[in-house]
């Protein structure tokens, strides 16, 4: 071996082994997440995707772990057997990038239109056929059908994109840059290259392949979790009352009935905005600080908590997420700025734009939902579902 | 064959100071998020630890003496954060004389002539113990899953330390190439043990719990039974107007969300309110605690779980069948005793 082929050797052998530990690292954080918080419910789409994400990863490391075999076999086998075992070797690889692929659809199930699972799951299956069983000159076709498995999680990554905003949207950006240098990495590791170039000396794929997974981990660990994608799902209800504890506002973001409100649904909204003053105020006593209430948890929800100078909001969710904060703090200052001196003043306080703000309601948290295509409607239906039976069944449990 | 043995070091080298890269950088985010100078030095730490392993790496392929001495004073400047937080954290010193002695042994091990440099660099086994010392101590303050969790981490540590001992260079030189090899495959077990605790811990906040907890309140039938300042160590003045807000808060809030059970966690600008309901029921109504502390942490909640259940075993004779009337005088005589559970245990 020459000093530059045992370089070359080194720095593939050592990329390839920390690609294999953070594509571990990054399947086991993302498991951790997909069990959740302790008694906290998470709608099994959200866990659907942590285990599709999760199993994606454990298939990658060992396509890169079949690599690292085939990178010491050429260096340490005898030239004769080279070729079988490099085409053995290729076609694992390629198997487990299609499983890793393939994988990842098959778990999300049906939070994903039946029809488009059904159309991969077979084309997987073919796939996998074909890698295992026919001769080498086939990899050009099957690269070719790979390249649509490679594309359908970019769009499913564009779109969770389209729905998010802030930092959430910045994370999910750079797990989208990592995802597009990962899978430019895996094709270029694929066998077509290989015979093409000179394999030895072939040292683009791996570098490729770990700055991908870097991105990705980065992304992934610095990032909310995938419950921020679809916050909008987990809120309930908004409540805007004054400075005071009046009620300015309430908006159900799921009617639960189409009834209209009876007089205790009056005064229990009253009651409602009172309190949550109230409560702050008691603290304020109790603790002695200058801060504000921020989050009230209950067993199956949170009270999210923001203040301006002149008005409260509340917002009563599933989880307590930063987005949603920052989605109230964000809406507060629109109100704040709506709201005359006039109105506030007022005992029983009629607005008389209240379509404008609800529309601002609508706006800030949910208008972006009511916009989105067939697949990303798809995920928050699911999850609305999913809370849905839950308030469904809590009701019951309360009668 | 030599070649791949040779490979398999290298490769075991390049992981460990990617795990140990990877731990410095999870320390460092935890840092960014709760800015605890704790979380900074042991950033510092195994960023030495790493910086380290590194130059060790580097050995494989250039013999130079300049790596050995920055290799073995990295791996001295990682021990002597431990050594200045062991000083600073429990023996309270305002002058850190071990740490003043850690950075001249590293400045000797910079400056020496080689052969007296590499004896000297045997030194760094004094700051070791100085390592397992503070981990020890910092073991006996904390409970429940964090001491299971820094249990494996020390003992992870441990098996570290054995490798880095097989992997020396005089263990090399005397014992041949398998020590070595053997030595970098036990390093890189330690590591991921390390690794993998440290991050179940999430933060390193949980360690120093014990500068968090404010008060402890216990309210039973919406009357403040028990009130105790665990920062003051002594009763709180004005403790039954406190909890008796305190309970308002936890009914009114478990009106407005209708619920039967009070909130479990209420979050007030830095403060929070940790609340656990018990588990036995005394006239028809159970025990309410109410923990006050600046942050959110797990080990927090497995301490009032405890509080809880040994106050309701405690008190069960003066709760049962108290008809009204509740004997305030002897929980307070004796409640002090079990908020004992949320100061620092000084054995």
């Amino acid at each position: 071996m020459t000093f530059m082929d045992e370089m070359t050797f080194i720095l593939k052998t050592c990329t390839n082994a920390v690609s294999i530990l953070v594509a571990c690292e990054l399947a086991f954080f993302l498991l951790g997440n997909q069990r959740g918080k302790k008694k906290q419910h998470q709608p099994p789409v959200i866990n659907r995707t942590y285990l599709g994400l999760a199993l994606f990863f454990i298939f990658h490391a060992a396509g890169i772990l079949a690599y690292i075999f085939e990178v010491w076999f050429v260096y340490f086998l005898p030239p004769a057997m080279l070729p079988e075992i490099i085409t053995f070797m290729d076609k694992i690889t390629i198997m487990f990038s299609i499983c890793a692929y393939s994988g990842f659809f098959i778990v999300q199930g049906r939070s994903l239109t039946r029809i488009k699972v059904d159309l991969l799951v077979a084309s997987g299956m073919i796939l996998l056929f074909v890698t295992i069983f026919l001769p080498p000159w086939i990899f050009a076709v099957v690269l070719a059908c790979l390249l649509p498995f490679c594309a359908l999680p970019f769009v499913l990554l564009y779109l969770f994109i389209e729905v998010t905003r802030g930092k959430s949207r910045l994370n999910l950006g750079v797990i989208f840059t990592g995802f597009s240098v990962l899978t430019a990495g895996i094709l270029m590791m694929t066998p077509t290259l290989g015979f093409m170039l000179d394999f030895k000396n072939w040292f683009v794929p791996e570098p490729l392949i770990l700055l991908g997974l870097a991105f990705m981990a980065g992304g992934f660990f610095s990032g909310p979790s995938l419950n921020e994608v679809f916050a909008p799902s987990y809120i309930k209800e908004l409540y805007l009352t004054t400075s005071d504890g009046r009620i300015i506002l309430r908006h159900q973001f799921k009617k639960v009935s189409q009834m209209q409100d009876t007089e205790q649904d009056q005064m229990d909204r009253e009651v409602f905005a009172s309190s949550i003053v109230g409560i702050d105020k008691l603290l304020h006593e109790i603790s002695s600080s200058k801060g504000v209430l921020k989050t009230l948890v209950h067993q199956d929800e949170v009270l999210i908590i923001e203040f301006t100078s002149r008005v409260v909001g509340v917002l009563v969710t599933h989880m307590d997420l930063n987005a949603l904060r920052a989605q109230l703090a964000s809406f507060l200052q629109d109100a704040d700025a709506t709201l005359s001196d006039d109105i506030l003043k007022k005992e029983s306080i009629e607005i008389k734009n209240k379509t404008f703000l609800t529309g601002r309601v609508e706006f800030t948290f949910r208008l972006h939902v009511t916009k989105l295509g067939k697949v990303m409607r798809k995920f928050f239906t699911s999850i609305d579902t999913f809370f849905s039976e839950i308030d469904a069944l809590q009701k019951k449990s309360d009668a | 064959m030599a070649d791949a043995v040779f490979m398999v070091e290298i490769l075991c080298a390049v992981l460990d100071s990617v795990l140990l890269g990877e731990v410095a950088g999870l320390f460092a985010f935890q840092y960014r998020k709760s800015r605890e100078s704790l979380s900074s030095l042991l950033t510092l730490c195994f960023c030495s630890f790493c910086g380290s392993s590194i130059f060790y790496f580097i050995r494989f392929f250039i013999i130079f003496d300049l790596f050995y001495r920055i290799e073995v004073t990295m791996r001295f400047a990682a021990f002597t954060t431990f050594v200045f937080l062991f000083e600073h954290q429990f023996k309270k010193r305002r002058v850190p004389l071990l740490t003043i002695g850690c950075i001249s042994c590293m400045l000797l091990i910079l400056i020496l002539p080689y052969d007296l440099a590499y004896t000297f660099s045997f030194t760094i086994y004094l700051a070791a113990i100085a390592v397992f010392w503070f981990f020890f101590q910092v073991l006996l303050k904390v409970d429940g899953q964090i001491r299971k969790r820094m249990i494996s981490a020390i003992g992870g540590a441990f098996v570290l330390g054995i490798g880095i001992g097989l992997s020396a260079d005089l263990v090399v030189t005397y014992g041949g190439q398998l020590f070595l090899l053997s030595g970098l495959l036990v390093q890189l077990v330690g590591m991921i043990v390390i690794g993998l605790n440290f991050y179940s811990i999430r933060t390193a906040d949980e360690f120093l719990w014990y500068n968090n907890v404010q008060t402890i309140y216990v309210i039973y039938n919406s009357v403040c039974l028990f009130a105790y300042s665990v920062e003051k160590d002594s009763m709180l003045k004005e403790g039954d107007l406190l909890g008796g807000g305190l309970a308002t808060v936890l009914l009114i809030s478990q009106t407005i969300v209708k619920s039967d059970e009070p909130p479990s966690h209420i979050e007030f600008q830095d403060l929070n309110f940790l609340v656990k309901v018990g588990d036995r029921e005394f006239s028809g109504k159970r025990v309410i605690a109410v923990l006050q502390v600046k942050k959110n942490l797990a080990i927090l909640h497995e301490k009032l779980d405890r509080f809880v259940n040994s106050f309701e075993t405690q008190f069960s004779g003066v709760l049962e069948g108290s008809s009204g009337v509740i004997n305030i005088a002897k929980i307070n005589q004796q409640g002090g005793q079990l908020a004992s559970v949320f100061r620092a245990k000084r054995r």
